[in-house]
């Protein structure tokens, strides 16, 4: 049936599209359906809104390796959209989804909407520098990063399962899969953050930072050049370009310049701060709210009025 | 400008864009700061091909023709005058070679030249008024059917790591400059002394130091007595690689203090908005631009074999002026800022009137131009 | 020994492309040229095999006549030859376009051991040609390689993806994107600058890969592109001691609604 479908290797992140999915499916009028891998149970997708859930059954559950099982599956129900998890391996499997029904594919869209007979989406360009408006003709695949919605709230409801079974990829052989070594929160999913920058001298220095987080009740992250030069935290706490992208409802940054490449990781949070002792520091054309001052004196002053 | 460039001169361009930012940008200002050679960078230059630009691919060489090389000199300056004037002047060497060599001199030493394997200096300078003239000018006597010199030159650039000097000595003192005779020295030659490293005021990572002669023994480069229109024309183009130096310092200047006058807020405005800032910026910027175009010129002159000394004297002459008046003027414009030192601004102005100093009386750039137009 | 093809673009270099103020159009004037960052990466991935296996290396590219400036460039990147495609309309091209005129060319060219891309163009980034390639050629894709090793003639790829690394191993030809992180491209020397004229360079006309002209249209148009420019409320506290400034920030702070 025409509908709009969505995919992820990862349940969670397949839970968050259904609220862009039901958006679409309330002005297409048009079934939602979702399509997964895996042994999880499909009637939570259901309880969030789904019509249909397709459960793709393969020798091996490889998330990539099932790309033209999905794609064939779209194209046999005639998919309009595939609203896909922008993971790395999502990205891989929409694109390759996309190839094999010659679709238009927008990656990594903050929006996306149905409006005049067309899927209209919004996405960066240039590193961040701009942002365009893409319109896809259907069928449209599209990527959206992780944790961009919310879950929709779960009610009672009934739909559809359907296993179908899939053909997996078998030129390729996996092995040797390690975990990247993750030295704590994720802080793409914490509410507030407190950075560090350059601006501190030494590692030991960054305890300042940890005072003013614990009393935030804030994670900490910081800078690339905090991470990938210094190694004075772990890459995964680094946001920036290459690094995560956070919209926390408050980012303070202590001792961060503000380069573009920084600030594009965090541009979204709902509040941004900062604190610096450089008037110049482009933060400061970033920020809602910061202090021209040392972090040295001004950090232990705002753990402590915080702290009241 | 590269409308006038060819496809191979803008990549050349490019290629030493991002040579510079990626191995002189980190290091230039902590070079400057302990004046220490740069072997490891000079290893990289040489595997880039930029020890050898101009010279002959039969001998090595890169054969990519002058202006490439001073769009070379000029992006390498850009972040590290100092290792960029390492390259001058050991090709200031290479070109005498290449010029006035005899093909036996030629396949002798331009190879390790072309490749780095060995770098060279030139020997030009002496204490006394005039090369010629005091007593310890540099003096040349005939000696086992060769030559020997005996004297001091002071102040020669890559003294010390050079392998290769171009030593201009007087073969009878009584006729001063009319016996002034390019010769070629070895480093290891008995009885030659390269004195203590000089601490300069700019162009610090490129040693400089006096070079005393004991009975060197050296041979003759090009005819005896020819030194002086030798000289002439060697330290001419080793002008225009010098105002490419002066080109790309300034370029580079005008740029950081433009910057820096953008996000440098007082009295609510930017300090660019102002008018006084505004006409700094301008004159500099139309200074250089033209300066640039000149050097060009010349350096075009040189590549296709046409007469050049008189364009490279007016060169020599304008990026003179420009250099120390545009950094005046930058450093100026960042004030305090730019002013302390730690700040990159005073390191551009130190290094930039290094590029702009006269090796000798004849290079009065002011007498050649006048000469010329005679 | 491989036969290697290396697909890039030639894209505007984001950092020379400033915002009009007045509308947050985009000021491409001052954009100058170059090959897309990641794509110099495949390239010299794909030469640095090449070095250790033996083998040959090609480039392809499709983009519009400006495109010509790239082809020197890429030959003294390491490549033996370069193929191109020129096309005004490669302007408005998306991604399902790109990648039908590449492997259209690619059906017409030969066959490769290995396809390899850049894992996104430093325009548009969208992170879809070597996926949409493997899928068009009907070839395994290896995404997101961080390293490309030989054991025994077998090429193993080690792909860094969002939590895990893994290393696939693929048998037959693959098409390959490789991360950022996979080497650093060295910049090449005078003599190899020479030495791209000496190296073939071949146009390939867009009307004789038999493309119909719907597999031409694009699916994904612009509509608009507008410069981001941050809009905060800029409300900087610089006067008085750091005690006052802090009681000042921790007001604002409250009156947002947070602790």
């Amino acid at each position: 049936m025409p509908g709009i479908f969505i995919f992820s290797e990862n349940n969670a992140v397949a839970m968050q599209l259904l609220t862009p999915g039901l958006e679409l499916k309330q002005v297409m009028q048009q079934p939602l359906c979702v399509i997964m891998a895996g042994s999880e149970a499909p009637e939570k997708f259901i309880a969030a809104g789904a019509d249909k859930v397709f459960v793709l059954q393969a020798e091996k559950i490889w998330p990539e390796g099932l790309a033209v099982a999905i794609a064939d599956l779209a194209a046999s129900e005639q998919a309009n959209i595939l609203l896909v998890g922008g993971s790395l391996r999502g990205k891989n499997v929409a694109a390759q989804v996309a190839g094999r029904l010659k679709a238009g594919l927008s990656s990594d869209a903050t929006s996306v909407s149905f409006a005049d007979g067309a899927l209209v989406t919004v996405r960066m360009l240039y590193a961040g520098l701009a942002l365009c408006e893409e319109i896809l003709t259907l069928p449209a695949v599209v990527t959206i990063p992780p944790r961009t919605f919310n879950e929709p709230i779960p009610s009672a409801r009934l739909g559809e399962i359907k296993v179908v079974q899939g053909v997996a990829e078998t030129r390729m052989t996996i092995s040797d899969v390690c975990p990247i070594e993750s030295e704590g929160a994720d802080i793409s999913a914490a509410q507030r953050l407190v950075t560090v920058g350059r601006g501190f001298r030494e590692k030991s220095d960054l305890a300042l930072a940890e005072d003013l987080a614990k009393a935030l009740g804030a994670e900490i992250a910081c800078t690339r050049g905090v991470a990938e030069d210094y190694h004075w935290l772990p890459i995964e706490r680094y946001i920036g370009i290459s690094g995560r992208k956070v919209k926390p409802e408050l980012y303070l940054g202590a001792g961060v310049s503000g380069q573009v490449q920084h600030v594009v990781g965090m541009r979204d949070s709902k509040v941004i701060a900062a604190v610096n002792n450089d008037e110049k520091a482009p933060i400061f054309e970033a920020a809602d709210y910061g202090i021209v001052g040392d972090i040295y004196e001004v950090l232990p002053l705002l753990t402590a009025a915080l702290k009241n | 400008m590269s409308y006038l460039l060819t496809e191979d001169q803008q990549l050349i361009q490019k290629n030493a864009r991002d040579f510079a930012k990626q191995y002189l940008e980190p290091m230039a200002v902590q070079l400057d700061k302990t004046g220490e050679f740069p072997a490891e960078v000079v290893k990289k230059l040489a595997s880039h091909d930029f020890l050898g630009w101009f010279l002959p691919a039969e001998f090595g060489g890169a054969e990519v023709g002058y202006v490439s090389y001073a769009l070379g000199v000029e992006e390498l300056s850009r972040a590290s005058a100092a290792v960029a004037s390492i390259v001058v002047n050991h090709s200031s060497a290479a070109y005498a070679i290449n010029r006035w060599g005899t093909a036996e001199q030629k396949k002798k030493y331009l190879p390790a030249l072309a490749k780095g394997e060995k770098l060279g200096a030139v020997a030009m300078s002496e204490p006394g008024p005039s090369v010629g003239q005091g007593p310890e000018a540099v003096i040349a006597t005939q000696q086992d059917g060769g030559y020997v010199l005996n004297g001091c030159k002071c102040y020669v650039a890559n003294a010390g790591v050079a392998d290769l000097y171009v030593v201009f000595g007087c073969t009878d003192p009584a006729a001063g400059a009319k016996s002034l005779t390019a010769f070629l020295v070895s480093a290891k030659a008995a009885g030659l002394e390269v004195g203590a490293k000089k601490s300069t005021m700019g162009l610090r990572a490129r040693p400089t130091a006096d070079v005393v002669f004991r009975n060197v023994a050296a041979e003759v480069l090009g005819t005896v007595n020819a030194g002086t229109p030798i000289a002439a024309e060697l330290l001419a183009a080793l002008a225009v690689a010098e105002a490419a130096q002066t080109v790309g310092v300034v370029g580079f200047a005008v740029e950081h203090a433009a910057k820096y006058a953008q996000q440098r807020v007082q009295f609510g405005r930017p300090i660019s908005a102002f008018q006084a800032i505004q006409t700094i910026l301008a004159e500099v910027s139309t200074n250089c631009y033209v300066a640039r175009l000149a050097v060009y010129d010349a350096a075009a002159l040189i590549e296709q074999g046409k007469p050049f000394t008189t364009e490279a004297a007016m060169v020599k002459l304008f990026a003179q002026r420009l250099g120390i008046n545009s950094l005046v003027e930058t450093l100026q414009i960042e004030g305090g800022y730019g002013y302390s030192e730690e700040m990159f601004m005073a390191k551009l102005f130190r290094d930039v009137s290094g590029t702009t100093i006269l090796e000798s009386p004849l290079e009065f750039p002011e007498q050649v131009i006048a000469a010329s137009i005679a | 020994m491989p036969k290697i093809l290396v697909c890039y673009k030639w894209v505007l270099d984001e950092q020379d492309i400033r915002i009009n103020p007045n509308d947050l159009s985009l000021d491409v004037s001052r954009a100058k040229g170059k090959i897309s960052d990641f794509d110099r990466n495949a390239i010299e991935e794909a030469v640095l095999l090449v070095e250790r296996l033996g083998g040959t290396v090609d480039a392809l590219t499709y983009g519009t006549p400006a495109a010509k400036q790239s082809l020197k460039d890429v030959l003294s990147r390491g490549p033996n030859k370069v193929y191109w495609i020129q096309d005004p309309a490669a302007e408005k091209a998306d991604a399902h376009v790109i990648a039908t005129v590449l492997a259209g060319a690619i059906r017409r060219i030969g066959s490769y051991d290995l396809i390899i891309c850049g894992e996104g163009s430093s325009d548009s980034y969208n992170q879809q040609m070597a996926s949409r390639l493997a899928a068009t050629l009907d070839l395994p894709a290896v995404t997101f390689t961080s390293q490309i090793t030989s054991d025994n003639g077998t090429l193993k790829f080690t792909r860094k993806l969002d939590d895990c690394t893994e290393v696939a191993t693929v048998s037959g030809p693959a098409v390959v994107s490789v991360l950022g992180e996979i080497n650093h491209p060295r910049i090449p020397g005078l003599k190899q600058v020479l030495g791209a004229s000496k190296k073939p360079s071949e146009e390939i006309k867009l009307a004789d890969l038999g493309l119909s002209p719907q597999e031409l249209t694009p699916r994904a148009i612009r509509k608009s592109v507008k410069g981001f420019v941050m809009s905060r409320k800029n409300v900087i506290f610089k006067d008085g001691d750091a005690a006052h400034k802090v009681a000042q920030l921790v007001a604002s702070l409250a009156k947002e609604g947070l602790s």
